[in-house]
């Protein structure tokens, strides 16, 4: 009796091995299709100080379109304003 | 009724168990793995380390392989558009060489560290059967590293962090410590380092309690083989991981 209780022990400790190397394997899948099905906007990191901004296009009130790229290497203030 | 020549034998009727199934044995390996190992002695199991090895190595590539689908897919679009063929074959061809050579690399390196447990044994006069050692000694050393393998890739997820699972050990309380990479440590340092984390203790433990068995010897002269084993497997690591470091710096004077 006692040795059948450890045996299913031993079984269940197993199972329980397998769950986990399982549940591995299934992250694993989802980390890959989390970062292959993301929108590009939702892949990039959080910027931080120091680090190279990335490259946006907008258009100017004469309707001409600037990019970030344009100024590099020059000193650029960006300033975001509301009108009603 | 039991025959007169069993009866001269207790010792051996004792010790002779009968075979248990694959699931039970791996279930005994990590809740009792005394019975494991005298099951081992007995049935020596070739397969089931073998697959275990397996599932670590293709664990180890897949999550190898999602990281790097992690970091390209954060590149800037101009980096990303210049090299999408780079991508794909970096990706693939690094997968399949990771896991062919693993297995091999690892399969070399394990018959030498059997090797060395042997020799270590045979130094300290201990009786061990070298087949039924180097059974015992594949499950002493996967099965914590499948485990530990395992808690990164599901870490890795949960933590939001494609980076987590290369920083397990020491190294990274250290350098989580200390708002991370604070502490360069040279490369060398590494193995030491990546060897001072939960799952490679209860591998210790596994190989002290295996040379227990298969030796037939007392708990502190186990620990004293496996304490000599652990520091030339270590040391050997190190010494590896020393000339790749020369090699680099050779190579970038070079140039």
């Amino acid at each position: 009796m006692n040795a059948d209780k450890k045996i299913s022990k031993e079984r269940l400790a197993a199972i329980l091995l397998l769950i986990i190397v399982g549940t591995a394997f299934a992250s694993v899948i989802t980390r890959i299709v989390i970062q292959k099905s993301l929108p590009e906007i939702f892949r990039i990191p959080p910027l931080k100080v120091g680090m190279t901004a990335p490259n946006f296009q907008l258009a100017t009130l004469q309707n001409q379109t600037v990019s970030l790229a344009q100024f590099r290497g020059k000193p650029l203030v960006l300033m975001f304003w509301g009108s009603s | 009724m039991e025959a007169a020549g069993e009866l001269s034998l207790p010792g051996r009727i004792e010790q002779e168990s009968e075979r248990l199934p694959w699931l039970e044995l791996l279930g005994a390996v990590i809740i009792s793995p005394r019975k494991a190992f005298r099951q081992l002695a007995d049935h020596p199991q070739w397969l089931l380390p073998s697959i275990i090895l397996f599932l670590w190595l293709l664990l180890f590539a897949s999550g190898f392989l999602a990281q790097i689908i992690t970091v390209f897919s954060q590149m800037p679009k101009e980096t990303k558009e210049a090299l999408p063929r780079f991508e794909r074959a970096f990706v693939v061809v690094m997968s399949i060489v990771q896991i062919g050579t693993g297995t091999l690399a690892l399969a070399v390196v394990f018959l030498l560290m059997t090797a060395t447990l042997y020799l270590l044994c045979r130094l300290f006069r201990f009786k061990s059967r070298l087949f039924p050692l180097i059974s015992g000694l594949a499950f002493a050393e996967f099965v914590p590293r499948l485990t530990a393998q395992s808690v990164k890739e599901i870490a890795a997820l949960l933590s939001d962090n494609p980076m987590f699972m290369f920083g397990w050990s020491l190294h990274l309380y250290l350098n989580a410590w200390r708002r991370f990479s604070s502490i360069d440590f040279p490369i060398y340092l590494w193995p030491l380092l990546n060897r001072l984390d939960p799952f490679h203790l209860w591998s210790f433990a596994l190989v002290v309690i295996l040379v227990q068995v298969m030796a037939g010897v007392s708990l502190k002269k186990g620990v004293l083989v496996t304490a000599i084993y652990w520091c030339i497997c270590t040391a050997a690591v190190m010494g590896f991981f020393y000339g790749l470091e020369i090699i680099g710096e050779i190579m970038g004077s070079a140039k």
